[in-house]
């Protein structure tokens, strides 16, 4: 259990899933199909289950930023469906059906594919999401934009099995809006049949990046300006939250530098991990672990770097949006998923560490496995992204100067 | 099509001076009116749905204005032919909601000033556009443009040779059969389309082992993650919609009138370049037009085929939207784009039927 975080969290992109489902329902994916309008259909056909509750729920939660009084604490749970946007394949659907045989309404879920379209719809209002899982400074965006409510403790009595750690974030100390779901790094992995070297830092991995050797292998990248520029920031030292325009800077150069070597940026990358088709890429260690258990299988070896030194690590937590018709459905869910044993098949399913005390029925190799379970020391020297309008403009910029390298 | 309708759009002979000198005042104080509702929209302190509404209103009010101040000035009125107008009012509704009222929000969205994480403060601020002039944007713009002029000059070379042969040699009971097989491959989702070449150009496909083996190449094909990926899945996905409009134009060529210019002494390739050609330039223009354009605002095939390594100007504009928020640089951008296409686009058509006048077809 790691003690305090020195900073916001970040992220999680699970995309990485099965074919099929992912597929429909990332957005990114749903846009790649043209399917833009399947998205937006699947999400009415959600918001079109629920009964509007009252005269005040509906318009755009972005403009509204009306005082909600609080949930009550002795709320009855709604009539309705649960509408949850998660990450896609990011909680065990067996929880789904254990939520509805404890307090009724069934869990309709839609995906989505990063913190930015997260916010983007919540922003937009129309999709009356009662639970999403921003990462850290998401959580933090949101509450400064009213987009999420204070949540009511009376109603999540479970809270207390929360790790202590996590309690006091950065992002959201005492827990007033969000409670931890997961956490996990990103770093770099490797087959050891194609790659021998053993980098132990991101520098590292940024200077065998840049050996002509490399050109021969196949190097895959997260997508995204936070993401890459997170890690190229951390190879030179800098924070990852840099908005120093000489920092900015040399990341930038550091990734153009290398990008003659990198033959894919796709966050997708699980299923060709899986295939043995990256020999050397950037990916988040729940993800990663998912192909290194897929190779073993066909003696193959796959290494995930816990980095000495800096990286990226994230939290993703629950919150309920202000725009909730079925406010008390959801902090029920909160609680379900902080209750030991569900929150042990809610980690056995995504395979990230879930910030449980006595958390029960984890698969052994799981619990032990040293990919996911990064020591407190290491932790400590990682670090999570704040997000502010600057930097992300920033690293957007760098981001397009990079691809256009 | 096109071209029919730009030759004939020709100002009447006989329009009286004072009439035009008056028709022309009223269109620039319209104009004014336009530009200045357009600038002050945001400084009225309305929230985006009233402003759009006002945009909206706008726009059909000049039109109206315009039609009136026309009518005023104009003594021949128009011969109507009946034609039931209500009959376009689905499409013009569909047009109007999908087409005209984004285009609305993009109009206002373009001219704010962004406050991050996609919020925007309504007001004239030209600076977005400023921003989207930047030597960066311009570059990947320009790198679009080549790579749809490349793929577009690609799809004509090879479309055309096919879209002939169709037309002009194909045994005529088989001419059916080939356009179906040129069309089937439409009712494939074009993802599934674009997935599928990533099969096909990789390594490990027979294709690389033939092309090894034929000696063609002497290593494993490496084009997947490439730019020359990406120009194989445009011209591919987009070639049926040249050949298509290519041979509806071909079909009804005379042949006769090449023969008689052969028979006058001309020489197969003069008889091609100065009939044949011309004749079938409408279709030759709808087509390329028909790829051109598409290509220009392609984002699909880049994230596939070219492995996300290179943008076209889509990817941008899309990233801007999605990732950094920033709905007025994106939305100043896309007008941009729109812009830049239509003067090419028009320009092109000027060249085009210039030159196709000339020769009055």
């Amino acid at each position: 259990m790691p003690p305090d975080r020195p900073d916001e969290f970040r992220i999680l992109v699970p995309e990485s899933d099965r074919g099929r489902v992912e597929r429909v329902v990332t957005r990114r994916q749903a846009l790649l199909a043209g399917g833009g309008v399947a998205a937006a259909a699947y999400l009415a056909g959600c918001g079109g289950s629920t009964s509007s509750s009252g005269g005040g729920g509906g318009g755009g939660a972005g403009e509204e930023s009306a005082e909600r009084p609080p949930t009550p604490a002795d709320g009855q749970v709604e009539d309705g469906d649960l509408l949850m946007a998660n990450w896609v394949d990011y909680s065990d659907p067996a929880n789904y059906k254990a939520y509805k045989a404890q307090h009724g309404p069934k869990v309709s879920v839609s995906g989505y594919g990063s913190n930015e379209e997260l916010l983007a719809k919540l922003r937009a209002g129309g999709s009356k999401f009662d639970v999403v899982a921003p990462s850290g400074y998401a959580v933090k965006t949101m509450a400064d934009l009213d987009l999420i409510i204070p949540l009511t403790h009376e109603l999540i009595p479970n809270l207390g099995n929360l790790s202590p750690a996590f309690t006091k974030t950065d992002f959201d100390p005492g827990n007033v809006y969000s409670v931890a779901k997961n956490y996990g790094v990103t770093s770099f992995y490797w087959l050891t049949d194609t790659v021998s070297e053993q980098p132990a830092t991101i520098k590292e991995c940024f200077d065998l990046l840049k050996t002509p050797r490399f050109k021969d292998l196949r190097v895959n990248f997260l997508e995204g300006g936070t993401q890459v520029m997170a890690m190229a920031l951390a190879a030179l030292g800098f924070s990852i939250n840099s908005e120093d325009e000489g920092e900015i800077e040399a990341a930038k150069q550091l990734l153009i530098d290398v990008k003659p070597n990198v033959d894919a940026i796709n966050s997708t990358f699980i299923p060709r991990a899986q295939r043995g088709e990256i020999d050397f890429g950037m990916g988040w260690n729940g993800d990663v672990r998912r192909a290194i258990v897929a190779l073993a299988e066909k003696d193959r070896e796959m290494v995930y770097l816990i980095p000495e030194g800096k990286t990226e690590y994230w939290v993703d937590s629950w919150a309920i949006p202000t725009a909730s018709a079925h406010p008390v459905a959801a902090h029920k869910w909160i609680d379900f998923v902080l209750d030991p044993v569900n929150a042990g098949k809610e980690m056995n399913y995504h395979q990230y560490p879930v910030p449980v005390q006595g958390i029960k029925g984890v698969e052994e190799e799981l619990a032990d496995d040293p990919v996911i379970n990064v020591p407190d020391a290491r932790i400590q020297g990682y670090e999570s992204q704040i997000e502010t309008a600057k930097g992300l403009q920033q690293r957007n910029r760098a981001y397009t100067e990079f691809k256009a390298a | 099509m096109a071209v029919a309708g730009a030759t004939t759009a020709a100002p009447p002979a006989t329009a009286r001076p004072r009439g035009r000198v008056a028709g022309a005042i009223a269109g620039l104080l319209v104009l004014a009116a336009a530009i200045g509702i357009y600038t002050q929209i945001g400084t009225l302190g309305l929230g985006l749905a009233p402003s759009v509404v006002l945009l909206l209103v706008a726009v059909p009010a000049f039109v109206v204005t315009g039609a009136a101040i026309r009518r005023a000035t104009r003594t021949e009125t128009v011969d109507h032919t009946g034609y039931p107008f209500q009959l376009a009012y689905p499409s013009l509704a569909f047009y109007c909601a999908f087409f005209i009222i984004p285009l609305a929000f993009l109009a206002l969205f373009a001219v704010a000033t962004p406050l991050g994480f996609g919020g925007v403060q309504y007001g004239f601020d030209l600076g977005n556009f400023e921003a989207g002039l930047d030597p960066l944007y311009v570059e990947v713009f320009l790198r679009t443009l080549r790579t749809a002029a490349i793929g577009t000059l690609l799809i004509v070379l090879g479309g055309y040779p096919l879209a002939y042969w169709i037309a002009r040699y194909a045994p005529e009971q088989r001419r059916g059969l080939l356009l179906a097989l040129i069309i089937v491959p439409f009712w494939t989702s074009f993802l599934i389309r674009t997935y599928s070449f990533l099969i096909v150009l990789s390594p490990e496909f027979f294709l690389s082992d033939w092309l090894q083996s034929l000696q063609l190449t002497d290593a494993p094909l490496a084009l997947l993650n490439t730019t020359a990926a990406i120009q194989i899945g445009l011209v591919y996905n987009y070639l049926p919609l040249f050949v298509l409009p290519l041979y509806a134009t071909l079909e009804r060529m005379d042949w006769r009138l090449v023969e008689a210019a052969t028979d006058l002494g001309a020489s197969q390739w003069a008889a091609f370049r100065q009939i044949t050609l011309r004749l079938t330039a409408p279709g030759l223009v709808t087509g390329t037009l028909l790829v051109l354009i598409p290509m220009m605002g392609e984002y699909v095939i880049p994230l596939v085929l070219g492995g996300g390594r290179v943008d076209l100007i889509g990817n941008v504009i899309q990233r801007l939207f999605l990732e950094a928020q920033d709905y007025a640089l994106g939305s100043a951008l896309a007008l941009l784009v729109m812009g830049a296409l239509s003067f090419f686009v028009a320009l092109y058509l000027y060249l085009s039927t210039r030159t196709e006048q000339e020769y009055g077809a």
